[in-house]
């Protein structure tokens, strides 16, 4: 109960923020939760919190349409870690786990904002709608048909019949509702986005949930009443996010 | 308004202003409909992406806009994108919509404060439904203006617009012995406007392209080899003066006809 009416006031919450505010507070917003999610991140990984200020930073950056040479900003991962192991005697693998919360959290936030600058609300509210389809019909096919589990070491939860749910009913939804979303996208492209979607989705999720068996926590943070974390909400989206980013760009 | 009014608009002395002092502003074309062809040639001349063109192409309709409703005139039609547009690529789709909506929300105070009502016709319900709503923001916000009306044309095509018309009159429960062409018009987008007096179409191409089939049944026409990006204010009052040496008959035989007259 608590998780179902905590789940309607954050969806609630999202759409009317996706409807109504300008860009420029969409990308604000992304910080903060970039900085949140990132937190988490890193307190679960045990590194130190500093590393924020990167996620944030290529949230920032990503949000926006002109975007900094990689090679500068992968100047400034070397130079960051650089510093890490050198002035704060850290371990290379720490070093890195910080950089990787910007890559991981920071810049998939940021690409949804962009994503909505290049394509409107129609474009974000697709991808948000199928990623949810997605996590629901995987959630309610394992259910109601699950039996083999996906994996088992991971997360035991998970079924191989939930997840093929997941790939029909949200591939499904993102080709029905494209062609009323982006009507001037083809079902070819839409087809492949909804496979990449869901199989991401999943990807994402898994990676999840084996950063806190690493770390052994169930969730990322209580921060959200019957939802654990803000991490443990977005995870699926986070690795979702790039790839129909990338096809938006190219779209735009 | 009147020769003073766009006078006192033109900077003294430009080359636009002697052009301006021909016009016989007790004959305008009441409703002037353009086709804005050539952004992809234009484009294609500087050897820039097809979106560039249309990205150029937002600053001519922005003049033309501008420019006639300092004319004088009443219906201002523009063709933005056609039926079989989204047979182009998804690039220039996308873009093009995108376009339409900065230039929507960019020039909304220059729409209101020159007095224009914005309106759309075609089948605006196969747009994207953010587009739909930026559309539905404008006409909302200028549906209290009582200057120059401005159509876009969006998701549009004469024939479907005739068949969507005669859908209507069906649905109505119109008598088919009380169907004449008055009563059929007003089932079509463009219901309670004057017909097209003046048809424009820009880079020198000799068709109609499914515009307006039925309003434009007496509508003088003129081709103008300009491609729409390099289209302005200049272009505009050259085609307004081509069609007032011109002789409208509507089937007649040369009787003095007052021009613009319906």
């Amino acid at each position: 109960m608590v998780r179902l009416a905590s789940g309607i006031a954050l969806a609630a919450v999202a759409l009317a923020a996706i409807l109504f505010l300008p860009i420029i507070a969409l990308r604000i917003v992304a910080c903060v939760v970039t900085a949140l999610a990132a937190r988490e991140y890193l307190e679960i990984v045990d590194t130190p919190i500093r590393a924020i200020v990167l996620a944030v930073a290529l949230c920032w950056v990503s949000s926006g349409l002109t975007l900094p040479p990689a090679q500068l900003l992968l100047m400034m991962a070397l130079l960051w870690v650089a510093a890490e192991v050198l002035a704060a005697d850290h371990s290379v693998a720490q070093a890195t786990s910080g950089v990787f919360a910007a890559v991981y959290v920071g810049m998939p936030l940021g690409m949804l904002v962009a994503i909505q600058t290049l394509q409107g609300w129609s474009a974000t509210l697709l991808l948000l709608g199928t990623i949810v389809v997605s996590d629901s019909s995987q959630y309610y096919v394992g259910r109601m048909l699950g039996k083999r589990p996906l994996a088992p070491a991971i997360s035991p939860k998970k079924t191989i019949e939930g997840a093929i749910g997941g790939f029909i009913c949200a591939t499904a939804f993102m080709i029905l509702a494209g062609a009323k979303m982006l009507p001037f996208v083809g079902y070819g492209p839409l087809f492949v986005l909804g496979l990449l979607v869901v199989g991401l989705g999943i990807c994402g999720d898994l990676f999840e949930s084996r950063l806190k068996r690493g770390a052994g926590m169930k969730d990322s943070s209580s921060l959200i009443p019957g939802h654990g974390g803000v991490l443990d909400r977005i995870d699926a989206l986070l690795f979702a996010v790039p790839p129909f980013y990338l096809f938006v760009r190219n779209i735009s | 308004m009147s020769r003073d009014d766009l006078l006192a608009w033109i900077p003294p002395g430009h080359p636009d202003e002697s052009l301006a002092r021909e016009i016989q502003f007790d004959r305008l074309p009441v409703h002037v409909a353009i086709i804005m062809d050539g952004n992809g040639r234009w484009a294609a001349q500087r050897h820039l992406p097809r979106v560039e063109g249309h990205r150029a192409g937002i600053d001519a309709v922005r003049d033309s806009v501008e420019s006639a409703a300092r004319l004088g005139i009443q219906v201002l039609t523009l063709y933005a994108f056609s039926m079989e547009n989204w047979k182009r690529p998804a690039s220039e789709v996308g873009t093009l919509m995108q376009l339409l909506k900065r230039y929507l929300r960019s020039e909304l105070n220059t729409l209101l404060s020159n007095d224009i009502r914005f309106r759309v016709i075609g089948r605006m319900e196969d747009l994207s439904p953010d587009i739909q709503d930026e559309l539905h923001a404008a006409i909302q916000r200028t549906s209290a203006s009582r200057g120059m009306l401005f159509n876009i044309a969006l998701n549009y095509g004469g024939r479907a617009e005739i068949v969507d018309a005669a859908r209507r009159a069906m649905a109505s429960g119109v008598r088919p012995e009380d169907l004449d062409e008055q009563r059929f018009a007003s089932f079509l987008y463009t219901a309670g406007q004057p017909d097209p007096d003046l048809l424009i179409r820009t880079s020198g191409e000799m068709r109609v392209s499914n515009y307006l089939l039925w309003q434009i049944a007496y509508s003088e026409i003129y081709v103008t080899d300009t491609l729409w990006p390099d289209f302005r204010r200049r272009h505009l009052i050259e085609a307004v003066l081509a069609y007032q040496k011109r002789e409208r008959r509507y089937g007649g035989i040369g009787a003095p006809a007052v021009i613009g007259a319906k």
